[in-house]
């Protein structure tokens, strides 16, 4: 028996256990052993990421069940591993490749900029492993895994292929905030409002059906009439009534455009009427989604003008076009008045222009068995700590987009919502190398450049993986039908 | 994960049961910053954990953070907390070192060998409700209360009072009662390391190394089976009279300790005190008595008169006397005036309870019983301290 030194040195003791525990093998899991099964399996952190408070909080939770399953007599398996953590990793490597070389991801191409991702991580991954270590947690290392691994990518592809050959897995539309200068497609947490001075312009739409009588419309988007695919008034407002089923004429690419009524205008805004432009606007989107509108994308993916019907604007940059547009207007007899006008504007973090809402093809996931697993929930079959009560029901929102640039960086799925506030589960006297998740992205995460997705993609003629050469803008299936 | 299961059935047999991932799922809350804002690292707000484990090591770092967790609630990180965890890593280490300094440690120590003394009773009996507060806290995961349970029954049941009650039978001549505190500690001592390692995995398992807890040669703590109650098999009258004893003794204690506060004599500084001891109170007790009072004399004296204004505590063992220098009056005077106050508000509230027929008639018979007595007790007390006061005036 050594005497106890006087005071207690945590850095004395900590790494030399933790040293001895890895080195006689104490967190392997034996597949043989006659013990029951006690499993976790660590939401892994991001291969680039480095520890946090959350991670500290999170993983001593899971050793601290691991380590008294472990005294109890049962066979433990927490099992480690890292996420590729797609976006992330992907923006980290983008910097400095811009850094270094000066280079952009489209400069690089798919393959080679994969490469230099892969690179990466093994060069900066990690770091969070030895960190996990030093807090002393008890992971079988032995089996630790990565999700880019191979076999793990086409475990995953195999599930996407299913879920996509049962029909569950599927693309559809959807509005994301586009960054012209970087041309890049951002998540809600990177685009920052900021207060704007600028004009609200009153131009007139002369109806159809009653010339010389005009609706007027009040907007901040002059530059975006030509995607104009109808006009909007709140169905209460009786300024306009018996106006619904009539048609007005779009004042720039002159064209007939329907006149809708939707519970989503507010009557008390300018003169109550609504453009309803739905590639450049998310409220009009669903607006166009709602009475089946057109949708024409009158943008390029660096906010110039996309619009040959109207040469005067086609080709000018965004904030130039909506000048020249009022000037239009204005000479045409078109504008009846300009009022200074402030409101927010959604700016992007990373260049710090402002973002442009985008029409952009997504991958859908409709959530299987959601009345099973409710089910499950409401049966007790799983148990929530503390109690969830009837908010999981509640939240019951059936389908999960998967996350815009994570899908098409190719790295992996992302569901933005729903049971991702999921944060640790974990399992108790039950066999089997079942355990504890957080996050879905793991679980789902594909990368769709090789393997058996590929070939099955192939096999059936068409691609719907998303390639990087192919922008985010070939879109709307309307944009044939541009005026 | 469940959606998952129940679409790709992984499962042994297509029961639901087989195929859902798994049967409980714990929430965690946000941790935020002292002001209550989310941590974040745009905002500078979260400390680097690399530098607390530095600091505080990473079993500190662990416990501290475990015990101001709530179960699925956010709260708020302070850094004084870590220190805490640190600190009872400290008090832990001196606590084993102190173990130490008597020679070795038994590893696997048969408690019927040894008679055992009220005191470990009592510290045995705590670690038994231990044990089952712990197992409770575990099965809803409420891991803060575990850290908190063992936090507390470490420092204030183990060390503060069993360590310094058993000072008086380590430090005495009768081998026996020495060996059989000794046993009491490890076995305490055993079974509270296997309880703190999955929270403090490294300095728990440096202490069952060093200290040579293992029963099979150089076995790492992770694999021991958990600690069983140790006073299963005992008879529940036998223990109630012992704990009832130890109760009285240290209510005794927090008393003259109260005294000594109130007449501002640091805990660390030797005081003298006269106790005038109560029918069948033991005056074997009183070295143990003593020691926990910090006081150079107790002197037990059946026929004690006090002056006037001498600082008095009516406790479960007689009348306690502080003595002091007589000096400024005035602070005692108070000290009286304040406490028989408050034995009037408890006196007054249990009249009202007893004169209450449907609280008499419908509330079990030992309750009203328990009543009576606490009314008798605080009516002999309040009498004793009014003559106390009167005499200062």
């Amino acid at each position: 028996m050594s005497e106890l030194p006087k005071t207690y040195e945590p850095a004395a003791v900590e790494p030399k256990w933790y040293a001895r525990w890895e080195e006689a093998g104490c967190f392997r899991a034996d597949a043989h052993s006659a013990k029951p099964a006690f499993s976790i399996v660590i939401p892994p952190p991001n291969i680039t990421g480095i520890l946090t408070l959350g991670h500290v909080l999170n993983n001593t939770i899971q050793d601290i069940l691991a380590r008294r399953a472990r005294m109890q007599g049962f066979e433990v398996l927490w099992l480690p591993g890292t996420d590729h953590a797609g976006v992330g990793t992907q923006t980290a490597v983008e910097k400095h490749l811009r850094k270094t070389e000066n280079k952009t991801r489209h400069d690089l191409g798919r393959e080679e900029f994969l490469r230099r991702v892969l690179d990466w991580q093994d060069k900066h991954g990690g770091i969070i492993i030895q960190q996990l270590k030093r807090l002393g947690c008890s992971c079988d290392w032995s089996r630790q895994r990565y999700t880019f691994d191979e076999d793990y990518v086409r475990a995953v592809e195999s599930v996407f292929v299913d879920l996509y050959g049962k029909g569950l897995i599927y693309r559809g539309r959807r509005m994301i905030n586009w960054d012209p200068s970087a041309q890049t497609a951002l998540s809600d947490e990177e685009v920052i409002a900021k207060p704007q001075k600028g004009s609200l312009y009153y131009v007139r739409y002369e109806i159809v059906e009653e010339p010389g009588r005009f609706l007027e419309v009040a907007t901040t988007r002059p530059e975006t009439i030509m995607a104009d695919t109808g006009v909007a008034i709140h169905p209460g407002d009786q300024r306009y009534a018996g106006l619904v089923g009539k048609h007005a004429w779009r004042p720039l690419a002159r064209e007939k455009i329907p006149i809708v009524a939707d519970e989503a205008i507010d009557p008390k805004f300018g003169t109550g009427v609504l453009k309803v432009t739905p590639a450049h606007d998310k409220i009009d989107f669903e607006i166009g989604q709602r009475h089946q509108l057109p949708v024409i994308d009158v943008l390029h993916p660096d906010g110039k003008i996309n619009c040959p019907a109207t040469p005067e604007l086609d080709g000018l940059d965004r904030f130039e076009a909506r000048k020249k547009a009022a000037e239009l207007l204005q000479e045409r007899g078109l504008l009846s008045k300009t009022e200074p006008h402030e409101n927010n504007v959604g700016f992007s973090q990373r260049s710090e222009v402002p973002i442009e809402p985008r029409l952009s093809e997504q991958w859908f996931l409709r959530y299987p068995r959601t009345k099973e697993a409710l089910d499950v929930v409401r049966d007790h079959l799983i148990r929530f700590f503390p109690s969830i009560g009837k908010k999981f029901t509640r939240n019951g929102s059936r389908t999960f987009r998967i996350g815009a640039s994570a899908a098409r960086s190719g790295g992996g799925i992302a569901f933005r919502r729903g049971i991702a506030a999921t944060k640790l589960a974990c399992n108790s006297n039950r066999p089997g190398p079942i355990g504890t998740r957080i996050r879905i992205p793991w679980i789902l995460g594909f990368h769709p450049g090789s393997g058996p997705m590929r070939r099955w993609t192939r096999r059936r003629g068409r691609s719907f993986i998303r390639h990087r050469s192919s922008s985010p803008r070939q879109t709307s299936s309307s944009s044939g039908s541009r005026a | 994960m469940i959606i998952a299961g129940l679409e790709f059935k992984p499962g042994k047999t297509e029961r639901l049961e087989d195929n859902i991932p798994f049967r409980d799922v714990f929430l965690t809350g946000l941790i935020r910053d002292k002001h209550g804002v989310k941590m974040s690292k745009s905002k500078g707000n979260s400390p680097d954990p690399l530098d607390l484990i530095a600091k505080y090591g990473a079993d500190g770092l662990r416990f501290g953070l475990m015990r101001i967790a709530p179960s699925g609630q956010d709260f708020s990180f302070d850094e004084k907390q870590i220190e805490e965890g640190r600190n009872f890593a400290t008090k832990l280490w001196n606590a084993a070192r102190f173990r130490q300094m008597h020679g070795p440690s038994e590893a696997a120590p048969r408690l019927d060998d040894h008679a055992l003394s009220i005191y470990s009773l009592e510290v045995l009996a705590r670690f038994d409700e231990l044990l089952l507060a712990i197992e409770a806290a575990f099965r809803e995961y409420k891991f803060n209360e575990v850290a908190q349970r063992l936090y507390d029954f470490f420092w204030s049941d183990y060390c503060d009072w069993f360590i310094e009650a058993a000072k008086t039978e380590i430090f005495s001549a009768d081998e026996a009662r020495k060996k059989s505190v000794l046993a009491v500690m490890d076995f305490v001592l055993s079974g509270f390391l296997r309880l703190l390692h999955p929270f403090m995995p490294h300095i728990t398992e440096e202490l069952w190394s060093v200290l040579g807890l293992s029963s099979g040669a150089g076995g790492s703590i992770q694999f021991v089976s958990p600690p069983q109650p140790a006073l299963s098999s005992m008879d529940p009258g036998m223990l109630a009279e012992a704990r009832s004893k130890v109760a009285k003794i240290y209510e005794t204690v927090e008393a003259g300790r109260n005294l000594r506060a109130s007449a501002r004599i640091p805990s660390n500084k030797k005081a003298r005190f006269i106790l005038r001891p109560a029918p069948g109170t033991d005056a074997q007790e009183v070295p143990t008595i003593a020691r926990l009072l910090n006081a150079e004399e107790l002197c037990l004296d059946p026929k004690h008169q006090a002056e006037a204004g001498v600082p008095l505590a009516i406790t479960p063992l007689g009348e306690l006397y502080l003595l002091i220098e007589a000096g400024d009056q005035s602070v005692e005077r108070d000290r009286l005036d304040k406490e028989i106050a408050r034995l009037e508000g408890e006196l007054r509230t249990v009249a009202a309870k007893l004169s209450n027929a449907s609280f008499v008639d419908r509330a079990p018979a030992a309750v009203v019983q328990e009543h009576r007595q606490r009314k008798t007790d605080f009516s002999e007390q309040l009498a004793q301290l009014r003559k106390a006061r009167a005499a200062m005036d």
